[in-house]
């Protein structure tokens, strides 16, 4: 069984709080290496696929926390990677995976080491959570996977298996039922696909399991070129597996809140020819004195990450070896202040977007006062976010009475976190998240869990589009309770129709219909409703789709990549068609979308 | 037992034959256009209104009667009667209740009872045909007073407006500031609460208006309670005659009236004002 191929190495009987981080952090750069092949696994050809880029950025959320904590326990950074997990969890596979990340660390609470049998319950802990979180429970997702993955670590447990046995055989009975998925959830099928989550999920696990083993299976092709907006630093550096990377941390366990040794957080990548990673590490630690030294990378390029109290020291040591890319130092006692601050430039753009001209002139901001008047302002009692992008729907939400608009939505799904923020910013006592995206309906709900909202009391609209979100807006009423409002906000958004037409990123076919890649593609609610070439054609026939006696009221937002004549163009006729409705057009300036239709 | 009276202002939007009928004096507002003034009412009627709001250049505007006038008419009264209820729009819409305060203080009467309706238009319309039903009826002056804070608890109102723009230039938008500024074409539904103007919510679409206005009085008034109603129309008699018959049609309506939107009224909500007020029926009225 598991192990036996193994028989050489010596057995892993206990994990701590290092060994966790080591093989997290081998399991974050494993997804970030694969991410965009989970991307591509995406049901619908629309262009936002994104599972892939969502859990990576989840769990490197996840791994910054936890490369803050400086104990060795096992529950204690277990406990830092729930915690990081459910700060950054983006997309619906964000959101499971931070679940999925709480339970484990649940089953691990108050540990220093754990075995076999620990980590096997841990895992069966971690499904068990991701169960509940999720409202209604889909078979043949990360769910079922995540589920097998914990019965196969049971079952090695129970014949006795180390941790890394655990592990492989959870991982073997996770592939064997991903490879199913496909059996259980007919839209996968018929997509030709296995679950984007569930496979991010088990890309994550071999990087884990890589790093545990020791072996150098996990070769980096190259470091990232992109580091995405708002990923921590920590990500970055985890990029190669930490299974090669030189981890230094000090042996007391020190409180980082209290006190900072090593304050500068020092990071960059050296590029050049025939880089050696060792000697760029034995000349850092040689020059400067630090602690969680991480550096890694290949012959091209090395990733330098420590903490210190000389970076500039750090910088010389390494411009000997070749040419420095995107340095960046941190004062590590700044990052409180810094949530802060975040926290308060947001409260300030939407102050200024306040402005009901939504022309940004002159007045508005200095009529409302900044952000550090915001924050004095006394709350108002009823607040709202909305998750949208486009400029246009920025001005739109703001001036239907949205507080705070977090970008977002089709092409990035925003963050617990930045929903948490977006709250605060808010400034009022009950805040009202629509979060206009099937895919942030869970991670807006999860806002309220982050400690630092604790103070708010915040709402969901389960919006799923952005027309549902207008139509929600239409029925807030500042003088009612949040909850008055969410019950007629979630009716009147239930009676929206929605249209979106935008094109096709592959090859595919789909409810009988053959798409190829570049085509246009209308869905009404969700469901592929036209495909065709011409943008006119392809709204006309979805407006058919959609179009039923009742209707009275339609709306066409016209995204960024389309004219504002083709749009005029396209509902002069559709005016025409149906000559009982009252059209109206508007700029939403959303990206990859080129029309968004509500019919009401 | 003696004679009560009942004076109101020209805001409540009552008929001039229904007051004349129900004995039913009316103080009038003053209504400007550039430098003519005309007494709402007595020398411009509704429809001379919208007629010369259509033309006019510049906004009108409106003001309050002065004490003067509350105390000419508040003597005349005393002389007949024992008790005057003297029920006015809200405070924080109009100084008029001040005038009417001041004129009663002046003249140091007990007799003067002045009450702020919190309301305005058909919703103040609603309490004084209340108050006049229940002195019709023999009630005492408690009783009366009880029929007036029973129907100032209990109305329902909603309104609608083509723009939000006039009630904004007026000053008298209340807690509806929310919904000012939307780049989407939206109609407004609105209500009073707490003596201003408050919203309730947006619909996208004038032809949405009324079915959305319907569904929200199902949902306020429980099945088979009586009430008595009123519809306000704006210069568009035809659509208010519609709404009247409709919401008669599906509630169970005592008494109710068509009324026009006044002068003063129109000069703060502008045409295309539609709204509809009702009150169950007071137990001291059955």
């Amino acid at each position: 069984m598991a192990g036996e191929e193994r028989s050489q190495q010596a057995r892993v009987e206990v994990m701590d709080g290092s060994g966790l981080k080591t093989a997290f952090a081998s399991g974050v750069a494993w997804l970030g290496n694969n991410k965009s092949l989970v991307d591509s696994l995406n049901v619908f050809p629309v262009p936002d696929g994104d599972t892939g880029t969502n859990m990576y950025l989840t769990v490197s959320s996840a791994l910054k926390e936890a490369q803050k904590s400086n104990s060795n326990d096992i529950g204690v950074v277990a406990d830092a990677i729930s915690l990081g997990a459910l700060m950054g969890a983006r997309g619906n596979s964000g959101v499971i995976f931070s679940q999925l990340m709480r339970g484990f660390a649940k089953r691990l609470q108050g540990m220093k080491t754990a075995g076999p049998t620990d980590i096997a319950a841990a895992f069966v802990e971690a499904a068990n959570m991701a169960y509940k979180a999720v409202i209604k429970p889909v078979e043949g997702t990360i769910l079922t996977v995540a589920r097998m993955t914990a019965r196969g670590c049971v079952q090695a447990g129970r014949q006795h298996a180390d941790v890394v046995g655990v592990l492989e055989e959870g991982l073997r009975q996770g592939q064997i039922t991903l490879e199913r998925t496909p059996e259980m959830l007919p839209t996968l099928k018929e997509a030709g696909v296995v679950d984007a989550g569930g496979k991010g999920f088990l890309i994550f696990l071999e990087g884990f399991v890589g790093a545990l083993k020791g072996e150098p299976a996990f070769e980096p092709g190259e470091l990232p070129q992109e580091r995405p907006a708002g990923v921590a630093a920590a990500a970055a550096a985890s990029s190669a597996p930490a299974a090669r990377a030189s981890v230094a941390v000090t042996p007391e366990a020190r409180s980082a809140r209290e006190h900072i040794e090593f304050k500068y957080c020092t990071e960059f990548i050296v590029k050049g020819a025939h880089l050696d990673p060792d000697a760029i590490k034995a000349a850092v630690l040689g020059a400067v004195e630090g602690d969680s030294a991480l550096i890694v990378g290949n012959s091209q390029a090395v990733k330098v990450h420590i903490h210190t109290n000389s970076p500039g020291k750090v910088l010389e040591t390494c411009l000997v070896y070749g040419s420095l890319h995107e340095i960046d130092i941190n004062n590590m006692e700044d990052q409180h202040e810094e949530f802060e601050a975040k926290a308060g430039s947001a409260a300030e753009a939407g102050v200024v977007g306040g402005d009901p001209a939504g022309d940004g002139s002159g007045s508005s901001g200095a009529g409302q006062g900044t952000a550090a008047e915001a924050q004095e302002r006394p709350r108002k009692p009823l607040g709202v976010v909305a998750v949208a992008a486009g400029d246009g729907f920025d001005e739109i939400l703001r001036s239907l009475g949205v507080d705070v608009v977090v970008t977002g939505g089709q092409t990035m799904n925003p963050s617990i976190q930045d929903i948490a923020e977006a709250a605060k910013a808010a400034n009022a006592d009950n805040v009202i998240v629509l979060p206009n995206n099937s895919n942030v309906l869970l991670t807006a709900g999860k806002a309220s869990e982050v400690p630092d909202t604790s103070d708010i009391r915040i709402g969901v609209v389960p919006t799923k589009t952005v027309p549902q979100g207008v139509a929600a807006l239409l029925a807030l009423n500042p003088s009612l309770s949040m909850e008055e409002n969410i019950e007629r906000m979630t009716e009147v958004a239930g009676k929206v129709k929605t249209g979106e037409v935008t094109y096709a990123v592959r090859d595919s076919s789909f409810n009988g219909w053959v798409i190829k890649e570049g085509d246009t593609i209308g869905l009404f609610d969700g469901d592929l409703r036209a495909v065709g070439e011409s943008r006119h054609q392809v709204v006309e026939e979805l407006m058919a789709a959609m179009y039923s006696e009742n209707d009275e009221v339609a709306t066409v937002f016209y995204g960024a990549d389309v004219t504002e004549e083709e749009a005029n163009d396209i509902v002069a006729r559709l005016q025409e068609a149906y000559p009982n409705l009252e059209f109206e057009v508007c700029y939403g300036g959303q990206p990859l979308y080129y029309y968004l239709i509500s019919l009401e | 037992m003696g004679r009560i009276a009942l004076v109101t202002d020209s805001t409540s939007d009552i008929r001039k034959s229904v007051a004349q009928d129900k004995g039913i004096i009316i103080i009038p507002l003053t209504v400007h256009f550039g430098d003519e003034s005309y007494l709402d009412g007595v020398e411009i009627d509704s429809k001379e209104f919208f007629r010369k709001l259509r033309a006019a250049s510049v906004m009108p505007k409106t003001s309050q009667p002065s004490p003067a006038d509350f105390i000419r008419v508040y003597e005349s009264l005393l002389t007949d009667y024992d008790h005057i209820f003297s029920i006015h729009i809200s405070t924080k819409m109009s100084g008029t209740l001040q005038s009417a305060s001041i004129a009663a203080n002046t003249i140091g009467s007990s007799k003067i009872e002045v009450i702020d309706s919190e309301n305005v238009s058909l919703g103040l319309g609603l309490i004084v045909m209340a108050a006049a039903e229940a002195i019709d009826k023999g009630l005492s002056v408690e009783d009366i007073r009880k029929v007036v804070e029973h129907a100032k608890a209990n109305y329902g109102l909603y309104f609608t407006l083509d723009t939000l723009e006039y009630l904004q230039k007026n000053g008298r938008i209340g807690k509806a500031t929310a919904f000012i500024g939307s780049l989407l074409s939206v109609k407004p539904i609105l209500t009073v609460r707490n003596g201003e103007i408050d919203a309730v919510e947006r619909v996208r679409g004038a032809s949405r208006v009324y079915p959305r206005i319907l569904e929200l009085m199902h949902e306020a008034i429980p099945e088979g309670q009586e009430i008595d109603l009123i519809v306000l129309h704006a210069d568009d008699e035809p659509r208010g005659e519609q709404w009247l018959a409709d919401v008669k049609s599906r509630f169970n309506v005592r008494n109710s009236w068509l009324v026009e939107c006044g002068p003063i009224v129109g000069t703060h909500a502008g045409p295309g004002t539609m709204s509809v007020a009702w009150r169950p029926v007071s137990e001291l009225l059955k």
